[in-house]
């Protein structure tokens, strides 16, 4: 899949949203934009991933990487992420339960 | 057929009280228990295995093998709860079983107190249910005031306290652990079992936990006899059930049957049929069980031969979908009412709940992907998961919906609106 159509989905689940996903969405969204102006990264929400204990949880697709524990303090290297090296930021992957990740992927696959 | 449990209300009389109740019987298999002249503890218990009453509320679990847990278990004091926890659509039989009959009930809890070796009673209710609240506190004092109920002996004898709680408006508050949480003053979260409440319950205590029609039962059985409960049903069936039909039927409201009566009986007969005449194209036994094709109107509703048709008589609230309505709007309804209702403590049933109701509004929509393997995919992470039963209930509406009808999946999905709907104007 191109580069072009990446989706980065910040999860609006209750326990999420409780820890201000909203708010995070929002700012993301802004950032992306001044970094973005292409959209070459689509930000989405979700309904809710099941890593409920590890929100605030934002994953990016078709990279296969799902980041938990997002604060905003997070966003700079996020974006940095998307828009500049590529590199992903390892201190907030390997936190959710696989078969939660595993699922993400299994669904994002069908295209929801 | 003859009620067991919605008989006569006197006339004049809101509701059966202490005297209505005791002249027709009431109060006898309790009062020969405390005098001694009854069963003993072992035979009440003995007698409820006999008659082979199962839960009313839903599990269908078998009453008997409960209440022997609790007997058997160690710990003092021990606790009866009487669920009546109602806030599924389309149920109304606990709220009306308790408005009008509340000493069954609470003959039926101190029958199980006995038997248990409980001392302690809770009458648990939703708060919106003001009406059955109300009866059963005024029933409570009755019973209390004739001596019936009342504080633990000194002495040791058997004395039972029945008190009744208002549990707040959820879904999951009439979860039986959900229910003691509620009791011990916290939210409506089920508990993870096991432990289960038999053996570890309310304030760490054995406690036996029985929807109120269950209890209801009990003293008809213990008085009259584990055969005449049996042969009040019919085919295979046992006892009778309390079914709720809504008010799309010409006869709305609570019906008595027989367990074994066929669907059809209860759809046409006692409830005379829809009001729309169109014929029948599903049933839903209840909100949390399997679809039903409209060719097993003639199915006996026993536990058993529903569950060999793939889904469950739940407690008893039968919806149906008559020709030309749309399953995906009735499935993606109830999909949004379990996503509603979770209570929010377990993080399958969170996700199960939420992206199941997004698939079905997509498929609503037209803007699904592929609904099919998703929602498989969906159902199958979830499964065994969480503390109660709620992630499988809230599937099997779901799943059947697109098993049973296709078509209406593919229809929707491609066209954003219902088989038989017009095409929006250009």
């Amino acid at each position: 899949m191109p580069e072009e159509s990446r989706l980065v989905y910040v999860c609006e689940g209750g326990d999420c949203s409780e820890k201000g996903s909203v708010e995070l969405y929002e700012e993301l969204k802004t950032a992306l934009h001044e970094r973005d102006p292409e959209g070459r990264n689509k930000l989405r929400k979700y309904p809710c991933f099941g890593g409920c204990a590890h929100g605030i949880n934002v994953v990016v697709f078709p990279d296969r990487c799902f980041y938990s524990k997002v604060t905003k303090a997070d966003l700079p290297d996020i974006v940095e992420h998307l828009t500049g090296s590529g590199a992903r930021v390892d201190r907030l992957t390997g936190k959710v339960e696989k078969d939660v990740e595993q699922i993400t992927y299994d669904l994002l696959t069908t295209g929801f | 057929m003859t009620p067991a449990l919605l008989t006569a209300i006197p006339p004049g009389k809101p509701y059966e009280d202490l005297a209505s109740y005791a002249a027709s019987g009431g109060y006898r298999a309790l009062g020969d228990a405390l005098s001694g002249s009854g069963p003993s503890p072992a035979g009440v218990l003995r007698l409820v295995e006999e008659a082979g009453l199962r839960g009313r509320g839903g599990a269908a679990f078998p009453a008997a093998r409960k209440w022997a847990l609790a007997a058997a278990a160690g710990g003092s004091p021990k606790h009866v709860v009487a669920n009546g926890g109602e806030h599924e659509p389309g149920s109304l039989k606990d709220r009306l079983l308790v408005a009008r009959h509340p000493h069954k009930v609470i003959e039926g809890m101190a029958l199980c107190a006995y038997a248990t070796g409980a001392s302690e009673g809770w009458l648990y209710l939703i708060e919106d249910m003001s009406e059955a609240v109300e009866r059963a506190e005024e029933a409570a004092r009755e019973a209390r005031a004739a001596g019936l109920l009342g504080p633990a002996r000194q002495d040791g004898g058997f004395r039972f306290e029945v008190r009744v709680v208002k549990a707040p408006p959820t879904y999951v508050a009439g979860e039986e652990t959900a229910a003691l949480e509620v009791i011990e003053g916290r939210k409506p979260w089920p508990r993870r079992k096991p432990p289960f409440p038999g053996e570890s319950g309310l304030f760490g205590r054995p406690t036996t936990v029985n929807n109120v029609e269950t209890l209801a039962c009990v003293p008809g059985i213990v008085r009259r006899g584990p055969e005449w409960f049996r042969s009040l049903g019919t085919r295979g069936g046992v006892g009778t059930m309390l079914f709720t039909l809504d008010d799309r039927v010409e006869r709305p409201g609570v019906h008595e049957m027989p367990m074994g009566a066929t669907f059809r009986e209860l759809l046409y007969e006692a409830g005379g049929g829809p009001v729309d005449k169109r014929p029948l194209r599903a049933l839903l036994p209840a909100t949390s069980s399997r679809f039903l094709p409209a060719s097993r109107l003639d199915l006996p509703m026993t536990h058993e031969d529903v569950k060999a048709a793939g889904s469950s008589l739940g407690c008893g609230g039968l919806s149906f979908l008559l020709e030309g309505e749309c399953v995906v709007e009735r499935a993606a309804a109830l999909a949004g009412f379990f996503k509603r209702e979770q209570c929010g403590q377990c993080p399958a049933c969170r996700m199960e709940t939420s992206t199941l109701a997004a698939v079905l509004e997509q498929v609503r929509r037209g803007e699904a992907g592929d609904y099919a393997s998703q929602i498989e995919k969906i159902v199958a992470f979830a499964a065994g998961k969480g503390h109660c039963s709620l992630i499988p209930m809230a599937a099997a509406p779901v799943v059947s919906a697109l098993e049973l009808f296709p078509e209406d999946f593919a229809h929707h999905a491609s066209r954003g609106r219902c088989p038989g709907a017009p095409a929006p104007p250009r």
